[in-house]
């Protein structure tokens, strides 16, 4: 039974005829005006993610990755904002939508999981409310009904007694609770694309390998596309099918998951591999840090952002920001002296012998890298 | 498992023991023992390690060991004082010897204040120096810990990043040269690539400065990286104690077992194990009866809703609470295992999950 709808809905096609990618970013740009200066939060991403994949974005704090999702959704506050570039789902471009108009697209057609629930859920709805209540404006059903789902929603995310908790407040649930609430929510009305920022983060790591596990399953039940937005590459390396590494609001390395592990490009991913105290390590290893901070976003350095803190970087560098390019079919990265090639071994024994600190940093003894890196020191090249 | 027990603590110069610490919030019906009868020793110079997660009380007991939490019962001792029994004003002086560093970098120091007046602060609570001595100390701290007097002394934490914040922190823990440094979650709120620098900065100082340290954390990788031992904690009790490698490699205790097995390893290849804990924390007013770890634990038995497990060795230097703990393999390397503790009889041995 559908409310009768004052307007005519947008209509997107059917996941089983949909034939292009689910999902295409083509050089969006997404900045902040502020009182420092235009803040380029996302300068000029792109990628695709097919029906039924996973994609990782990885990156730091003001790396852009969450600036991304919430503009490939169109989900940014009101203000000073410049945004360019096209967004495409399911074939049909919505960046040009209002939030009007876009009210077709979230929810039904793609939906966000946010990585606070505290703070995204309302915390004087009751669940049960905060679940039904888009089941029964987006999609029309009635109380009953409605109430029918939420429960096989709740079930359906793991949460044991679904009708006692629907009657709860955010607050008596415990973390990994609210998260699957939150993922219920998303989840309601069926969306084709889901996009997860962050949605483990702060939670314990047994509760993180559950709710992990829960999303991938509910993806592949649903031939759902998932974004899975975090910080912590070891989140990413068993449960996405490409990764996206941001920095600096560009994506600076894209492969399929194990290509990015195993033949890695971009020196920034490098140094994040190396910089995660593995279990693996003997105690007291000393951690290959990446010296220095992300750039200012309003005042970024000319040439490649990852420069200042670089233990492969030339001159070429520092003026020259290095464009995308092929590694393979489906590996992208940006660089002028890339790990893995001659240039880039050469780039870094000439750092060592300068006793750059990141390049020190980098080669610091200690650490029997179980990463799979094919660079030595030396400069053997891939 | 249980708190109930000392087999763990060692006849050393142990620079802090806590004895049967029991730490209650609440009243009535709504108690909760945080800290349920808890014992520990850190040797000077020596790193513990603990972790666990949610609600299993490792704040509560590293604030009772700073001594700003007050104890329901079991005591603290420094240097060998029963910091209860002294008189107050040598407890005002004992404290100087214990500072803290907190998990949220940018909310604990005051967000009105020039980061260089947050590290004078404590000399200026102790009347120590004058002004210009205290302003210079101050400048040395933040050196060492990376962070310029000059251009970002003056500003304030909002202006900061996490890792600046968190160096401040530590910058204004060191002030009052502590013997003891009692790091709450130090690194949990900062990025991969900060944390690597803090931690190391933290290894740094602890070296120079030969700081005794009490590292709370839920990261087990984290915590192995810092750690000489390490003890696990859950729903206020004890676990495991054990050195790092150990503890790691061959964890007795199914919730260690369970801990390590949930942590995602950077590495695709590795195949993703199935989630060896179900369920939730149980409610921390009504914990179940003796082993509070048997509602989720794959090897729980009738004796485990009986009795508390007291905790005992296994192997040296490598204790455990637990009725029927996994054990060990010997340490010829043939991999077989000595079976002293018997498999419960009811059920599967469960999942032995093993690190290899």
């Amino acid at each position: 039974m559908r409310l009768p709808s004052r307007r005519r809905e947008l209509e997107f096609p059917s996941i089983a005829d949909l034939e292009g990618p689910l999902l295409e970013v083509e050089d969006l740009h997404t900045a902040f005006h502020t009182r420092r200066g235009l803040v380029r939060a996302v300068d000029g991403v792109s990628f695709e993610l097919q029906r039924g994949k996973t994609l990782g974005v990885v990156g730091e704090s003001g790396s852009g990755k969450t600036v991304l999702i919430r503009s490939i959704m169109g989900l940014l506050p009101p203000g000073a904002i410049e945004r360019s570039g096209r967004v495409r789902f399911a074939g049909r471009d919505i960046e040009p939508l209002s939030a009007r108009e876009l009210r077709d697209v979230w929810g039904t057609q793609m939906a966000l999981v946010f990585q606070d629930p505290m703070t995204a859920l309302n915390p004087v709805v009751r669940i049960g409310r905060q679940i039904t209540e888009s089941l029964r404006k987006r999609v029309g059903l009635d109380r009953d009904a409605a109430r029918e789902t939420a429960i096989a929603l709740l079930t359906s995310v793991g949460i044991p007694s679904p009708a006692r908790r629907l009657r709860m407040y955010p607050h008596e649930l415990s973390g990994g609770m609210r998260q699957r609430v939150m993922i219920a929510i998303a989840l309601a009305c069926g969306p084709r694309l889901l996009l997860a920022d962050e949605p483990t983060t702060g939670l314990d790591v047994t509760i993180q390998a559950q709710i992990l596990d829960l999303l991938r399953s509910l993806q592949q039940e649903r031939s759902m596309g998932m974004i899975l937005v975090t910080h912590d590459l070891a989140v990413v390396a068993g449960r996405t099918d490409e990764i996206a590494v941001m920095y600096a609001g560009r994506i600076v390395e894209y492969a399929a998951t194990s290509d990015l592990f195993a033949h890695t490009r971009m020196p920034y991913t490098e140094a994040l591999l190396r910089a995660i105290p593995r279990l693996s390590e003997p105690s007291h290893t000393r951690l290959r840090v990446i010296p220095g901070r992300p750039p200012d976003l309003a005042n970024p350095p000319p040439g490649c952002a990852f420069a200042p803190r670089c233990a492969y970087v030339q001159e070429r560098c520092r003026s020259e920001a290095p464009p995308l390019r092929d590694a393979g079919p489906t590996h992208r990265f940006a660089c002028w002296f890339p790990v893995g090639s001659s240039e880039g071994a050469n780039a870094l024994a000439s750092n060592l012998e300068a006793s750059l600190p990141a390049a020190v940093a980098l080669a610091s003894a200690g650490h029997v890298s179980p990463a799979p890196q094919t660079l030595t020191s030396t400069g053997g090249t891939l | 498992m249980a708190g109930s027990g000392t087999a763990h603590l060692r006849t050393g110069e142990a620079l802090l023991r806590a004895d049967n610490l029991v730490v209650e919030f609440g009243t009535g019906e709504r108690r909760v023992r945080a800290v349920s009868d808890v014992s520990f020793d850190v040797l000077r110079g020596e790193t513990l390690g603990l972790v666990g997660e949610s609600g299993c009380g490792k704040s509560t007991t590293g604030r009772a060991v700073a001594l700003v939490q007050p104890l329901k019962s079991g005591r603290v001792c420094l240097e060998d004082t029963d910091m209860a029994q002294i008189p107050k004003r040598e407890l005002r002086t004992a404290r100087t010897k214990v500072q803290m560093v907190f998990q949220d970098p940018i909310s604990s120091l005051n967000p009105r204040r020039k980061v260089l007046d947050s590290v004078m602060e404590p000399l200026a609570v102790w009347g120590m120096g004058t002004k210009d001595e205290r302003r210079k100390k101050a400048g040395e701290c933040l050196e060492s810990v990376g962070v310029d007097p000059d251009q970002t002394g003056r500003r304030i934490p909002t202006e900061l990043s996490g890792g600046q914040c968190q160096r401040v922190s530590i910058a204004r823990a060191l002030m009052l040269e502590p013997k003891l440094l009692i790091c709450d979650e130090p690194v949990s709120a900062l990025d991969v690539s900060v944390q690597a620098q803090i931690l190391n900065l933290l290894q740094d100082l602890k070296e120079e400065r030969h700081l005794t340290v009490l590292f709370i954390a839920h990261d087990l990788a984290v915590v192995k990286n810092v750690s000489d031992r390490v003890a696990v904690m859950y729903l206020g009790k004890l676990c495991e104690v054990a050195p790092p490698e150990e503890l790691y490699l061959d964890p007795a205790h199914p919730y260690t077992a369970a801990l390590l097995a949930s942590i995602p390893e950077p590495d695709p290849e590795v195949p993703l194990k199935s989630v060896p804990l179900s369920g939730d924390l149980p409610s921390p007013t009504d914990p179940p009866s003796g082993c509070r770890f048997r509602t989720r634990c794959p090897r729980a038995a009738e004796r485990c809703a009986v009795e508390e497990p007291v905790i005992r060795e296994v192997s040296p230097g490598h204790f455990v609470a637990c009725h029927f703990s996994l054990q060990p393999s010997s340490g010829n390397g043939s991999g077989d295992k000595t079976t002293a503790t018997p498999s419960p009889t009811r059920g599967a041995p469960g999942e032995v999950i093993k690190k290899v």
